[in-house]
């Protein structure tokens, strides 16, 4: 079930009360089995592959505590842990590999292989993909690689084990979890505490705000111009790729906020997934803010693992690229992921290179890079920057990335920025005002949240009819405002149809 | 023993105060729920009031329900009866009903009120969907409260069952759209005017007027024994509101409002002779009347009267009614009498405006 449907409406309540009725050793297996039949709402059949996951990483864990314990020779030990790692590791990721990648793959091998005129036939699998099946099986794996690392001992108890992989408002879209965080929380089952229940709500209110408000009204307006860009292209390309920017922060951070309020209201802590990254400096200074949990997993996971910068600057450049393919490919099976991927991957590596000339620059021309002024180029740069992969995550293909790309530069259109040609992209003027407004208040919280202010703990200790105030008008904002229900149409109501 | 009995007392006082803001902030947003529901609801469309806001204030005071489609909505004129035999009544008639939607009104109703008798026209008695789609569920049910029989209505008429529409079955979103109106009027906030905010009613006990005149479409004439044969959804509720009616001892009287028929609808009011038989029902076919005319009664070319036509079949049942069944009639110096005559100015006012933008 979707966060944003009435089912998950009634279904978080009704975990709450249970949770907080049922005595202390009930309480996670009442998660467990709500995180099971959260999952099961999207498809039954599929938990399976969840349990599946669960199971073998439990066991790789067991086992690997086991070898760490054992008075065999330390080289046998080390060889037998890193074949308990790959074993792990190569169940999970062909799991993943056939539901999400195969027929990617065996389209892509198709292709080249008809470039050297040899003819391959390769019937599309037809699998639905497993929602949530990237982000369980990077968690599931992390805690792996965490007790081979000796960095937290295996968890005996499996039920608690399961409630770690299938944790429900974390499963389906992140945050990715670590051991260390989550699992500890979950020895402790915290009691009630209002201060947080309340705190909960002001996540998840914030969250909807993002998603239904302003993530599914800009969704409006791109999915028309992106899906005729051959006619709606310049400055209406412009536009819809910059408003994708933000649509793709506020539906990805939208859906991280109301899993973070869900847990929270249940008493535990899940890592943030976004800080204020459209206020990042630099490429490098936005990936510490993106999607945090998905660059920390493959920073240390993968790219530590290649050796990091540690062997050099050209294996340095060549790691980054490697993790930012992989993420590119994480997100989607198709190229443009891919390209988008190793667009950022570039910008990381050229921003490496050329930070000893900017630096140099910056000195002879005595800009101050503490500055405001400096800041806030550094910040437009580097959103125009990130801006332009989003093309290629946007974009329904490669092709289709690169035909944008053309549109936006071979047609001068700037007028349509002035003279109402934006209302006509199926959004009226009051509701694009309005996603304007709506885009200008996420702005001065993320602003906020970049000085350093948490304007939740700032509501948190405010009166309580202040905060009932916010409250009620907030929830009153998303009824009104937000893209939900159905779309009121006048003319399905005429009066002579039947 | 003081120290605990302060720290209980606190820990009652700061649970007290919770407990009190959790149920002020639920209160104050279903209160603005409610208003916002309130404000965005279409409250008319076209030419017709949706919120029927006249019914609710009084059911009682209306011995007569019409129920129906476009049909009964454009075709029955309460004040025209008024006018005719003063016996109160109020059109229920929404667009593409269908008969198991009508059977859903009348059960709604009955938490109302208990009519002294109900006119339901037959037309799509012989459909095989129960409804046509969401938005005719919207026009059919959005003036009645929420309440268990709302939710049962939505649950027989929309759980696992296909549209006419789209052939598509309704999803969950699509029926709590029906029961919470808000969901589906929300949206309307970029379109709100002094009229969402100050509804002034014409009120017309329901009924919709059209003025226009159009020309009919050729009727192909059929046998006069000519029916289709299915057994329909339109059947089988057409039978569930009969016996309704029997098991709460309230007449009921089928008619078949005329339009210019094709083959194929003269056979459908054919459909209806054999339940009015079976149940000993009256049943008015205007299709085999010559109450109304064509040439200057049609609205449209091939479904509803205009206000002309409208007149003359309202009369027709009016008398028709008075004739058959005990409905009283309210003289001129009774409380109901006087306010329905006012009431029965004004439309009158209203039709003739109508009338001269026609001209």
């Amino acid at each position: 079930m979707l966060f944003n449907s009435i089912d998950f409406l009634v279904f978080l309540p009704i975990v709450l009360l249970v949770y907080y009725i049922v005595p202390h050793r009930l309480r996670q297996i009442w998660l467990l089995a709500a995180s099971y039949f959260f999952y099961m709402c999207w498809n039954a059949k599929y938990v399976v592959l969840l349990l599946f996951s669960t199971i073998v990483t439990y066991l790789s864990g067991i086992i690997l505590e086991r070898l760490k314990a054992s008075s065999k020779p330390t080289s046998f030990v080390e060889k037998s842990k890193k074949l308990v790692v790959a074993i792990c590791f190569t169940l999970n990721l062909g799991i993943l590999f056939l539901f999400k990648y195969l027929n990617f793959a065996t389209n892509l091998l198709s292709q080249v292989m008809s470039r050297f005129g040899i003819s391959l036939y390769m019937p599309a699998v037809d699998i639905l993909l497993p929602v949530g099946i990237s982000f369980y099986t990077f968690q599931a794996l992390g805690y792996t690689v965490d007790v081979y690392r000796n960095e937290i001992y295996a968890e005996k108890n499996f039920f608690r084990y399961a409630l770690f992989v299938s944790f429900f408002p974390q499963l389906v879209a992140g945050p990715i979890e670590r051991s260390k965080n989550l699992l500890k929380q979950l020895y402790k089952p915290s009691e009630p505490d209002f201060n947080r229940f309340v705190k909960g709500i002001y996540y998840i209110l914030w969250g909807f705000f993002l998603k239904i408000v302003l993530a599914d009204r800009i969704a409006i307006f791109v999915d028309t111009v992106y899906s005729d860009y051959e006619n709606y292209a310049g400055c209406y390309l412009i536009v819809a790729t910059v408003l994708f920017a933000i649509q793709i922060y506020c539906d990805f951070g939208g859906y991280s906020l109301i899993a973070v309020g869900s847990a929270e209201m249940l008493g535990i802590s899940l890592v943030r997934n976004f800080d204020a990254p459209y206020f990042s400096v630099s490429v490098a200074d936005f990936w510490r803010r993106w999607h945090i949990s998905l660059t920390s997993w493959f920073r240390d996971y993968l790219y530590i693992p290649l050796g990091g910068g540690k062997r050099g600057k050209a294996r340095k450049y060549l790691n980054k690229m490697i993790v930012f393919l992989v993420s590119g490919l994480w997100h989607g099976a198709a190229l443009s992921f891919v390209a988008w991927g190793g667009i950022n991957g570039l910008y990381q590596v050229i921003g490496e290179i050329l930070t000893p000339i900017k630096e140099k620059v910056t000195s002879a021309l005595r800009i101050n890079r503490e500055g405001i002024g400096y800041k806030l180029l550094c910040m437009m740069a580097t959103f125009a920057l990130i801006d332009f992969s989003w093309i290629f995550f946007r974009a329904p293909s490669l092709r289709s990335s690169i035909e944008i790309i053309a549109n936006i530069c071979k047609v001068h259109n700037m007028w349509v920025l002035f003279d109402g040609s934006l209302y006509d992209c199926g959004l009226n003027q009051k509701n694009f005002n309005l996603m304007l407004v709506c885009i200008v208040i996420l702005l001065l919280a993320d602003f906020a949240k970049y000085r350093g202010k948490s304007l939740i703990k700032e509501l948190l200790a405010q009166d309580g009819w202040f905060q009932i105030a916010v409250m009620v008008l907030s929830i009153l904002g998303i009824i009104l405002f937000g893209i939900w229900g159905g779309e009121y149409n006048e003319t399905q109501f005429i009066y002579f149809q039947f | 023993m003081k120290h605990n009995s302060y720290i209980s007392n606190s820990r009652f006082i700061m649970i007290t105060r919770r407990t009190v803001a959790v149920v002020v902030t639920m209160a104050l947003v279903i209160v603005g729920g409610y208003i916002i529901q309130e404000v965005t609801r279409a409250k008319s469309s076209e030419v017709k009031d949706l919120s029927r806001s006249t019914y609710f204030t009084d059911p009682e005071q209306y011995d007569v329900i019409f129920l129906g489609t476009s049909h009964a909505l454009y075709g029955i004129s309460p004040f025209d009866i008024w006018n005719e035999c003063r016996i109160t009544s109020y059109n229920w008639g929404s667009p593409a009903s269908t008969i198991p939607s009508d059977y859903w009104k009348l059960v709604n109703i009955l938490d109302y009120q208990k009519p002294g008798l109900v006119v339901l026209d037959c037309y799509n008695v012989s459909m095989t969907y129960k409804t046509m789609s969401e938005y005719r569920i919207h026009e059919a049910f959005d003036s009645f409260p929420l309440s268990y029989h709302k939710c049962l209505a939505i649950k027989d008429l929309m759980q696992g069952q296909r549209r006419k529409d789209d052939d598509l079955i309704y999803s969950k979103e699509e029926q709590v759209n029906i029961l919470f109106p808000i969901s589906a009027y929300h949206s309307r906030w970029d379109r709100l005017t002094e009229e969402d905010f100050d509804y002034q009613l014409i009120d017309t006990k329901g009924a919709g007027l059209l003025a226009g005149v159009a020309e009919p479409i050729e009727m192909s004439a059929t046998s006069a024994k000519a029916k289709l044969a299915t057994d329909s959804y339109g059947i089988q509720y057409l039978r569930k509101i009969i016996e309704k009616c029997q098991e709460d001892s309230i007449p009921i009287l089928l008619v078949y409002i005329p339009f210019p028929v094709t083959e194929e609808w003269k056979m459908e009011a054919n459909m209806v002779y054999d339940i009015a038989e079976e149940y000993e029902l009256e049943y008015i076919d205007f299709t085999n009347l010559d109450v109304v005319d064509f040439k200057t009664d049609c609205f449209d070319p091939n479904s509803h009267l205009n206000l002309f036509g409208q007149e003359k079949v309202s009369r027709y049942i009016g008398r028709y009614i008075i004739e058959h069944y005990d409905i009283q009639s309210y003289s001129s110096d009774t409380n109901t009498g006087k306010k329905w005559d006012d009431l029965y100015e004004e439309y009158s006012v209203y039709r003739r405006e109508l009338i001269g933008e026609m001209n």
